[in-house]
C-alpha cells in the first residue's frame, strides 16, 4: 500500500484550492460571451469594448440601440421627443451629458420612465410603481439628480426644447437585464413571449402597437382545479373579478386603462386559444393578485389587410373590431 | 342675564360669519386644494380658534347649576365647544395624512385634479410603427457592419 507524503497532501491541497482562481476564471469569462467574439486576441477585444455606437440624436427619433447620441440645435426646435425602446427583458438607462442648455430662457430637457402618446401614457398611472409626477426626471430642476434616469420597463421618452442655436447636449443609453419583465412594448408586430409573475400583486400588460392574431398557447394561473382540455367554443368565458386571471385588450390609444376588454381567461390552459384583433393597439394582461406563480405564453402574428375582422354596424365608435 | 345671552348669541352669530367668510374667500381663491399651501392650513384652523376663543371669553351661557361664574375648564363641557374642539382635531389630523401621503395612494384623486397635462406628442400609430421600423432596419445595418468586422478580425 503506498503511502501519501503529507507534503505531497499540502501540495495537493493548494493546487486544488487555487485551481479555482487561475485559469478557471478566464474560461467561465470565455462562456459567457458572444461565440464569435471569443476568438478575438485580447487586444482586438479591447478595442471592441471601447467601441460606443455614435449618432446624431434628431428632433423627433426612436433608439433601440445602446450608445451615445448627440443633439445639436442649428435653429430653435421647440417640440422634441425621443422615444427609446429595449428588448423586453431590459430596462433602460439614460445619462445627460454635455448639456448645454438655457434652463431660465425656458429650454428644458424632461425624461419620462415609459412612452406618452397622444396624451396618454404607457404603462398606465395605476400599473406603473411611481407616481405620476415621479415618473419624470426634470434635468432643470435639479442639475445633480436630473442628468440620470433608468426606466421601470422596456420604454422611456426624452423630451426636450431648445430655443439657442448652439446648445445641445449627448444622450446615453445603456440596457441593463431585467429578470421578471412586466409591461412591455413590443418593438415588432410578429413574436412571441412568455410573462411570469412570481408571487407578485402586479396588473402586467404586454402592449404591440399593431392589428395582431393572439393565440395563447399556455396558461399557468394559481386557481387550476385540473387540467382537463376546453372545447374551443367554452374557452372565452368571462371571469368574475376572480383574483388571477388574463385579459385581452383592444384601443387606439397606449393607455391600457382606456382601452376595452375583449376576452379575458381566468384557468389554466393547455390547448389553443386565439383571437383577431383589429385594433392599433393589442394587448395582453396578467392579473396577478400575489398568491401564486402566473405563467402566460403566447404568439402574435400581423393581420393583413383583407384579414381584419369586419366591423359590425352596432360596434361603438371608438372601438375597434374584434374576432 | 337675558341680555348677557343675547349677546352671546350675537357675537358667536358674527364670528361664525367671519370664519365662514374668509374659508370662501381662500376656497375661491383655490387655494385651500392644494396642500402644499401652508396658509390655507393656517387659515382653516384659525377660523376654528377664533370661534372657540369666543366662546370661552365671552359671557357664560345660562346655567341652571350654579350661580358663580364657572371654570373655563367647565365651559369646555359645553356641546358646543366640545364640536369646535373635534373639528379643529379632525384638521389637524388631516393635515398631517395628507402632508404624510404626498405621492400615495390616497393622492390619487388629488393627483387627477391637480396633474398637469403630461408633456405629449401627438404621434399617429402609423408614424410611430414606422419610425420603429426604419430604426429596426438601422440597427440590423450598424450591427451587420460591425460582424463583418469582427469576422474580418478573425478570418486573419
Amino acid at each position: 500500500m503506498m503511502t501519501v507524503p503529507p507534503r505531497a497532501q499540502l501540495l495537493l491541497l493548494l493546487v486544488s484550492l487555487s485551481s479555482r482562481m487561475g485559469l478557471s476564471r478566464y474560461i467561465e469569462d470565455s462562456d459567457a460571451s458572444d461565440g464569435l467574439y471569443s476568438l478575438l486576441s485580447l487586444e482586438q477585444k479591447r478595442e471592441a469594448e471601447d467601441f460606443i455606437f455614435r449618432r446624431p440624436l434628431r428632433c423627433l427619433d426612436m433608439l433601440s440601440t445602446e450608445g451615445s447620441f448627440t443633439f445639436g440645435a442649428s435653429r430653435p426646435q421647440l417640440a422634441c421627443a425621443t422615444f427609446i425602446i429595449a428588448e423586453p427583458n431590459e430596462v433602460i438607462s439614460l445619462e445627460l451629458s454635455d448639456v448645454n442648455i438655457d434652463c431660465s430662457a425656458g429650454d428644458f430637457i424632461k425624461m419620462f420612465d415609459g412612452w406618452v402618446l397622444k396624451g396618454e401614457k404607457f404603462p398606465s398611472n395605476q400599473d406603473h410603481p411611481l407616481a405620476s409626477h415621479q415618473r419624470y426626471t426634470d434635468f432643470c430642476s435639479s442639475s445633480a439628480a436630473g442628468s440620470t434616469s433608468r426606466s421601470s420597463q422596456n420604454v422611456a421618452m426624452v423630451f426636450f426644447r431648445i430655443h439657442g442655436a448652439n446648445s445641445g447636449f449627448t444622450l446615453t443609453v445603456k440596457k441593463l437585464h431585467n429578470p421578471f419583465p412586466c409591461n412591455i412594448m413590443s418593438q415588432s408586430p410578429e413574436g412571441s413571449f412568455t410573462m411570469v409573475m412570481p408571487h407578485q400583486r402586479r396588473n402586467c400588460s404586454f402592449s404591440i402597437i399593431y392589428p395582431v392574431e393572439i393565440r395563447l398557447t399556455e396558461l399557468s394561473l394559481g386557481q387550476a382545479k385540473s387540467n382537463e382540455l376546453i372545447p374551443q367554443k367554452k374557452v372565452w368565458s368571462a371571469c368574475s373579478g376572480s383574483g388571477d386571471y388574463v385579459e385581452l385588450l383592444g384601443g387606439n390609444g397606449v393607455d391600457t386603462s382606456h382601452m376595452f376588454p375583449v376576452a379575458d381567461l381566468c384557468f389554466s390552459l393547455s390547448g389553443l386559444a386565439q383571437m383577431k384583433i383589429g385594433c392599433d393597439n393589442s394587448v395582453v394582461r396578467l392579473v396577478s393578485s400575489g398568491n401564486y406563480i402566473n405563467r402566460v405564453s403566447f404568439q402574435y402574428r400581423l393581420l393583413e389587410r383583407d384579414e381584419l375582422p369586419k366591423a359590425s354596424e352596432n360596434s361603438l365608435d371608438n372601438f375597434c373590431s374584434v374576432e | 342675564m337675558r341680555v348677557e345671552f343675547s349677546f352671546t348669541v350675537a357675537l358667536l352669530q358674527v364670528s361664525t360669519v367671519v370664519s365662514v367668510l374668509l374659508r370662501r374667500r381662500i376656497k375661491g381663491q383655490g387655494m385651500c386644494w392644494d396642500t402644499s399651501s401652508f396658509l390655507c392650513r393656517r387659515m382653516k384652523s384659525w377660523s376654528v380658534l377664533l370661534l372657540l376663543s369666543l366662546l370661552l371669553l365671552s359671557p357664560p351661557l345660562a346655567r341652571p347649576s350654579s350661580s358663580a361664574p364657572p371654570s373655563l375648564l367647565s365651559l369646555l363641557d359645553s356641546p358646543l365647544a366640545l364640536h369646535l374642539l373635534r373639528l379643529l382635531d379632525r384638521r389637524q389630523e388631516e393635515v398631517e395624512a395628507r402632508s404624510r401621503d404626498d405621492g400615495g395612494e390616497e393622492g390619487a384623486f388629488r393627483g387627477r385634479r391637480d396633474e398637469p397635462p403630461p408633456i405629449s406628442i401627438d404621434l399617429t400609430f402609423h408614424l410611430l410603427r414606422r419610425m420603429m421600423h426604419m430604426d429596426k432596419m438601422e440597427s440590423q445595418r450598424e450591427q451587420a457592419l460591425v460582424n463583418r468586422r469582427i469576422m474580418d478580425e478573425v478570418g486573419k
